[in-house]
Parts: structure tokens; sequence; C-alpha cells
């Protein structure tokens, strides 16, 4: 009980302490500390984390399919998914990387995919395979060479073709490939994690951002209605920087940006005008009065900046967006100064689980 | 037409979905179909002049944290900027926060590769380290000690090994730094715990719902500009085609001249948002209209 409670909020106390006082003490060792060594534990700590979520995931799934809860199929979809990607990253390689080596025309000289030797000496793709020095040996990518002075190609008798045994004939049929290890498999465009991650993950994760498209406009359709004062802001700038956003907004002209502005201003004095008529008449005198200040100053040749759908969606973002932005980010920092006084000083006890 | 109007308000959304596809797949398969002139974010400017600034030989650390769903927006920005960096002879550090960084990272160098605009060599032109856990303390682990972190690159070479890793030993080496941004940790966390602190030039490119979160970073200039969503990504892919098209003219030692330069695919993608754009407008009067006549009714 103590090392789970007590020693753990010793614990969380006194490295709150120390990282803090990292920042007001000028102290090398301690700054030392704060700088370098604690962010190098927290990355430790961080990766047993994401395995212990790991951990959490499938037992928090395998107790919904056991026990049957609310939408339990889905669970065995994740479980499913779960276990194919680990069976792919650790266990199953796929196809070795692309059989990329070949000794095309058994020259013991290896090439690079089906890359022939053009007639300049050089082997591979991109002129990287190069013979330097005349002996019959391709070394790999030329920098290599400059720090290994890597003599990488090499025909042993034993089959195996490079420093370090690296590439290996595998399967005997003459395309060396080289050795897959644990983290290579992943990086390795033939594999069959890689191919797993290109061919489902990717158009998945696509597809499921891609149907945000289709949820909004059916929200907007019938969630943006002008209902009060501040909706009816929201949906004019949401419908400027929608418009302002994209390649049609520069070619909306200057008279429907006027008769927006109108709009809104009337939108606004709706209440305080009674009469109907009046209010529609000077609605359209409004219009017609604006499109002939416009000729009138020629904005049909060159329409000023706030007549402009991009330039207002531009300043939409500078100003207002700006100041809401930065008041919501003073709040949630002082949110986290609050947050983080209440675990320094050991009164927040939720992360431990109560 | 009132009557009308008010049934309108209740359509089946299944409806708005097939218009909704219909006026993204269209444009998409017939580009031809509906072009549209692109105008130039000023933040997109600001991004590309401070890229255009860079030297032959200056160091650039790009960050990769964005991931499958995010990449139709982001990735295309990605490559556009390799291509910009890679023409002036910058040299290219990549670092990955998230866990699909490095395939995302992976893919936009092959991309550069396969275009064959660019003689360049992993190692001395460009190089790529993996994934690391820990989020925004990998970022002020950067900051402080590189190398304590980065042992080897992505292939397993040690870092003393590699021509390109000297004389890095922290943020402060890097003239620039660059981040592809869709989430957490991302581009509020380079600036508050490695470039602001270290006074080393910062800009990004990210998801258009993470704009307004950084905006204020721009405004007050500790975001160098922001390519923002598929958008920034279209302008900034023309201001590039039309940088490399000139610089090929210019005799630009860096770019390949017999190979082809392509504009990049967030430009093809933007008829597509702007006609879903004005349907989504289209559909919002729409709603209004029969909110207003449902109203007087009632």
């Amino acid at each position: 009980m103590f090392m789970k409670r007590q020693f753990a909020i010793i614990v969380m106390m006194a490295m709150g302490f120390l990282a803090l006082a990292g920042y007001f003490l000028n102290f090398p060792t301690l700054r030392e500390f704060t700088d370098k060594d604690a962010p190098q534990w927290y990355m430790i700590i961080a990766g047993f984390a994401a395995f212990l979520g790991c951990l959490n995931l499938l037992q928090l799934h395998i107790q919904k399919v056991v026990s049957q809860q609310k939408n339990w199929q889905y669970s065995i979809f994740t479980l499913l998914g779960f276990f194919v990607m680990i069976v792919f990253g650790f266990i199953y390689k796929g196809v070795n990387p692309g059989d990329d080596y070949i000794d095309a025309n058994n020259n013991y000289k290896y090439d690079y995919a089906e890359v022939e030797d053009v007639g300049n000496e050089i082997y591979d793709k991109y002129e990287s395979f190069e013979d330097k020095n005349g002996n019959g040996v391709y070394d790999e990518w030329k920098w290599y060479t400059f720090w290994k002075s890597a003599e990488v190609f090499i025909d042993e008798p034993d089959g195996i073709l490079l420093s370090g045994e690296e590439y290996t004939d595998n399967n005997g049929d003459g395309k060396f490939t080289p050795e897959m290890r644990w983290s290579t498999v992943l990086k390795s465009e033939g594999s069959a994690f890689y191919w797993m991650y290109n061919y489902v993950y990717l158009p998945l994760g696509s597809t499921m951002f891609a149907l945000l498209a289709f949820f909004v406009a059916s929200a907007s359709y019938r969630a943006f209605r002008i209902r009060n004062f501040e909706a009816t802001l929201l949906l004019i700038s949401g419908v400027l920087l929608m418009l302002g956003r994209v390649p049609v907004g520069s070619i909306i002209p200057w008279w429907i940006v006027i008769f927006i502005y109108v709009s809104l201003f009337f939108a606004i004095i709706a209440s305080k005008i009674k009469d109907k008529k009046i209010f529609f008449s000077s609605y359209l005198l409004s219009n017609v009065i604006g499109i002939c200040i416009g000729f009138q100053f020629k904005w049909n040749i060159l329409a000023p900046k706030f007549l402009s759908i991009p330039n207002i969606q531009e300043w939409i973002m500078a100003v207002p967006a700006t100041a809401g932005s930065r008041a919501i980010m003073i709040g949630i920092a002082l949110g986290i100064v609050a947050q983080s006084f209440r675990i320094i000083t050991g009164r927040e006890r939720s992360i431990l689980g109560d | 037409m009132k009557e009308l109007l008010v049934k309108l308000g209740s359509i089946d959304r299944r409806i708005i979905f097939l218009l909704i596809g219909l006026s993204v797949l269209i444009p998409l398969i017939k580009p031809n179909w509906v072009q549209l002139p692109l105008k130039i974010d000023n933040n997109t400017k600001v991004v590309f002049d401070s890229i255009s600034s860079l030297k032959d030989g200056d160091k650039v650390l790009l960050s990769f944290e964005y991931g499958a769903s995010t990449k139709p927006e982001v990735h295309p920005m990605a490559v556009a900027l390799l291509k910009h960096l890679f023409s002036k002879g910058v040299k290219v550090y990549i670092v990955s926060l998230w866990p699909e960084g490095p395939i995302m990272a992976t893919l936009a160098m092959e991309e550069i590769i396969d275009s064959n605009l660019f003689s360049i060599i992993e190692g001395k032109d460009y190089v790529m380290f993996d994934y690391k856990v820990g989020g925004s303390i990998v970022i002020k682990n950067i900051a402080d000690d590189f190398r304590g972190i980065y042992k080897q690159d992505y292939n397993g070479i040690s870092i003393d090994e590699l021509d390109i890793m000297k004389g890095v030993y922290s943020v402060e080496d890097f003239d620039f730094v660059f981040d592809f941004s869709a989430g957490v940790p991302g581009n509020a966390e380079w600036v508050q715990y490695a470039c602001d602190p270290k006074n080393v030039s910062l800009s990004s490119g990210c998801t258009s719902i993470m704009v307004t979160d950084a905006i204020p970073y721009v405004e007050s200039g500790q975001l160098k500009g922001i390519l923002a969503g598929m958008p920034g990504a279209a302008e900034y892919e023309k201001m590039v085609y039309d940088f490399l098209n000139e610089e090929v003219e210019n005799q630009n030692k860096f770019i390949n001249k017999n190979e082809v330069i392509s504009k990049g695919k967030a430009f093809a993608r933007m008829s597509a948002q702007s006609v879903a754009h004005l349907l989504m407008v289209f559909f919002i009067i729409l709603g209004n209209l029969s909110y207003y006549f449902e109203r007087k009714k009632g």
C-alpha cells in the first residue's frame, strides 16, 4: 500500500519540485538534470508506457468480447487488426525486399534492380553503384565509399556477397537480398508490414478523414441557422472562410460582397424596423447605392481589399480568430499552472487512479 | 415554392452525401472542367520567401508529424518543400515525432528520388532519423542535445560516420526548422520548447483544422508563415513549380534540366475543394431559407 500510494506521491512531488527548481535555480548539476537527464528518463518511461498501452488495449477488448458487452463485435476487428500487424511486424516478413540485387548477366557483378551498365561502368539506379577504382568491385552509395572505403559487393565463393554478411542469396536463385532484421522489415518496401500499411491502413485512414466532408456538409445544412446574432456572426464568418480559402473565393465579384455587407447590416437592424415595406425597400436601395458607389470609384476595375473574399478571410484569421485563440491559450495555460500546482503539492491524486 | 423550401429543410441526408460525393469526384476525374485561378495567401508567401532566403549548404530540420489520415492534406506540402530545399542545395535533416512519420518521410523522399530532378545522396545531402517516443520532450532534447537522442540514422549508421552530421549538436546548429503538423506534438510544441527559446527560425505546414490554433504564433512572428491545409499546399506547390522552372532557365546546378517538373497533387485537388465548399454554402443558404419559412409558417 505504501509503495502504491505514499511512495508514488513522494516520487511525484520530488520530481515536480526538481523539474521546477531547474528553471529558477542557477545550479549547473540541477540544470543538467532538468535539461538532459529528466527528458531522457521521460522518453524511456514513455516507451514503456506505449507498451503498457498496447497491453491495456488488448485486455480491454478481450474482456469486452468475452463478456459480450455492448458493440463487442467491433472489438473483434480491433483485436484482429492488432494481431495481424503484430504478425507482419515481428514474425512474418513477407516478400524479401524486392530481390533488388541481381547478377543479371552472370558476370559476378551485381546490379541494382535490373538496371544494366549503360556503358559508363556504373551499375545502378541513380548512379549509386560505382566501380571507383576499376577493380571490378561495385560500391554502394558514393558517400559510403568516402567513409568506409567499402568494398561492398564482393562475390565470395560462399554466395554471401557483402561486407557484414548483409546480402545473402536466401533461396539460391542468384538474387541477393539484404538480410532482414526486425527493424528493417518495417522499412522495406517489399515487406508484408509495409504492404499492409500502404495498401490497407493508408487508404482506410484517408477514407475516415474524408468522411468528415460528408458529415460537415450535412451538419452545416441542419445546424448553421440564423437563430440569433451570435449564430449569424458564426455563419457569416464560416461562409467567408469557406469561400476565402479556395480558388473560387477570388473570382467572387465585389458587388456580391457589397450585397453580403448590406445583408449583414440589415440582419442586425431587422428587429428595429417593424414595417416590412420600409425594411425591404431600404434594403434594396442600400444595395443599389452600394453598387453605384462601386462603379463611381471604379471598383469594377480594381476592387479594394475589404471587398475581396480572400482578403476578408485573411483578416478574420489574423484579427478575430487570433484574439479568440490567444484568449483560449491563456486560459489553458492558467489551467495547466493550477493543475500542475495541485500535482506537485500532492493534492491531485486522480493520476494514481483515485 | 414556400412549401418546397420548407420540405427541403428536412431533405434526406443521403441526397446531401451523394451531391457532395459528386462535387468532389467530378472535378477530380475531369480536372479540365473546373479550372480556377489560385490566389496566393500572404502566409504562404512568407513561407516561400523564408525558404528562398536559405543558401547552398544551409541546414534545415524537417519534422514529420502526420499520418495516414492527414496524408492527402499535408503530404503534398512536404514533397513541394523538399523540392524547394534541394533546388537550393540545402542539407535536409528529417526527424519524426509520430510513429507514422518515418513512413511518410520515406514516401516523400521516394517521390523526390523518383522524380530524378536532383542528384541527392542519403547521408550527404539528406539524412533521416527514426521515430522517437516522447513527443514534446523529444523536441526539448533536440533543442539541447541532438546527439543525446539520435545516435544513428534511419539505416542504422552511426551519426559519427555521416558527413552531413558534422557540426550538428543542437537545434541552434540548424538554419531553419520546418514542421509538418497534424496534431500534438506539432508546431506549438516546436515554438514552445525549441525554436523560440533558442531563437531559430521556424515555419509549419499543417491541416486546415489546426490553423486557428497556430495563427497566434504566426501573428507574433514565432512562426514564419504557415502552409494552411490543402489550399496552403496547393499555393506552395504552384510557387515552387514556377520557381523550379525559372531556376532551370537560370541554369541552377542542383536541378536536372532533362527531367520534367510536375505540378503536384494538392493543386489538382483544389478544384474539387472549391466545388464542395460552394455546394456547402448553397446548402447553408437553402437550409436558412427553409428555416425562415418554417418559422413563419409555425
